[in-house]
């Protein structure tokens, strides 16, 4: 084990993959620990990857699946219906929520304390799509959902924040 | 799409909202370089373990094989036996080959694949033999291979090893 890489490592990501872990598990010590598994399993397991996208898209997605086994193995991952046969584009879909347009940096915190207080599986699947910026067939991938479960569990959970956070800002 | 606007709008300052972890980098490099020793500890205790568990799985196939309720044909089994036990030697070979470069230059695994692929071969070559002969030669050759395997099995450890992981 090199001391120094491990140095470098955990400065460069830690933070960034403390963050990502938080935002799916809402739950510090669990977060840390995952945090440091994700890093620690990188520098035991992994190939050595020199280019600095590789290295965190690889840490990010293990750290993504770490979170997601553990918000299974708690059992707050609660597999939802994936029947829905006309899913809404995202495109085109009217979550009846607050003007977006109009909200400025000031509202970030409590857009992000109502995607916290969210039931864990709505949460998880807004993280990775609207923050992490993950396609549907990786979210399906990650999460062991046809894609179709996914659109459907996004739309959902799109509603689901426009409610909260139209109800956090009184708007 | 408005939502999805207004999270790429304010990424910065997501990302910028969340909170630093209480464990400090000393406290984390001491954890992951206790973690490595112990892994490096476990495979090196796996390179005597899992080759003697291996040659004793195949010993006892044949102890309990041998009465008369015996099967009809043992060669064939304990070719079975005999990859069920590499198997895990195998796959810790395949592990470290994903991690170290210079594993995976070695090519043991491939190796490895050959004498499997080779066994069914060696085995259908002594069609027509008493199964009690066939059986013996057969046994003497999994005993051989297992060792032969075993010993491929230290060789990728030592570089493995060798190469600081």
């Amino acid at each position: 084990m090199d001391r120094t890489e491990a140095a470098v490592i955990f400065r460069t990501y830690a933070k960034k993959l403390y963050n990502t872990a938080l935002r799916i598990t809402a739950s510090v010590p669990d977060a840390e620990g995952i945090m440091q598994e994700t890093m620690i399993r990188y520098l035991t397991r992994a190939p050595r990857l020199d280019c600095e996208q590789k290295k965190y898209a690889w840490l990010r997605s293990t750290c993504v699946r770490l979170s997601i086994d553990w918000l299974r193995k708690t059992r707050k991952l609660v597999p939802i219906d994936s029947s829905v046969a006309d899913i809404p584009d995202e495109e085109t879909v009217a979550d009846d929520g607050p003007d977006w347009q109009k909200m400025g940096a000031d509202t970030v915190k409590d857009v992000m304390s109502a995607m916290e207080s969210l039931a864990p599986g709505y949460r998880t699947v807004l993280v990775l799509r609207l923050i992490e910026g993950y396609e549907y067939q990786e979210i399906a991938r990650m999460m062991h959902l046809s894609e179709s479960g996914v659109r459907s569990q996004y739309m959902r959970a799109r509603r689901r924040l426009a409610d909260a956070v139209r109800k956090m800002l009184d708007i | 799409m408005e939502m999805e606007q207004y999270f790429r709008r304010f990424s910065s300052e997501i990302e910028t909202l969340g909170g630093e972890p209480k464990v400090t980098e000393r406290q984390f490099v001491e954890k992951a370089v206790s973690r490595a020793a112990r892994r490096v500890r476990a495979i090196r205790a796996a390179a005597f373990a899992v080759p003697a568990a291996a040659v004793l799985a195949v010993l006892a196939f044949f102890a309990f094989r041998s009465g008369p309720e015996g099967i009809q044909d043992p060669a064939m089994l304990c070719i079975e036996e005999y990859k069920d036990g590499i198997r895990p030697l195998y796959d810790e070979i395949r592990l470290m080959e994903n991690e170290s470069q210079l594993c995976r230059e070695m090519g043991i695994s491939s190796t490895i694949d050959g004498l499997m692929a080779s066994s069914d071969a060696f085995c259908s070559q002594l069609d027509g033999m008493d199964p009690g002969s066939r059986a013996d030669i057969v046994r003497i050759y999994c005993s051989r291979q297992t060792e032969c395997v075993a010993s491929l099995y230290r060789e990728c450890l030592a570089a493995y090893v060798g190469a600081g992981y």
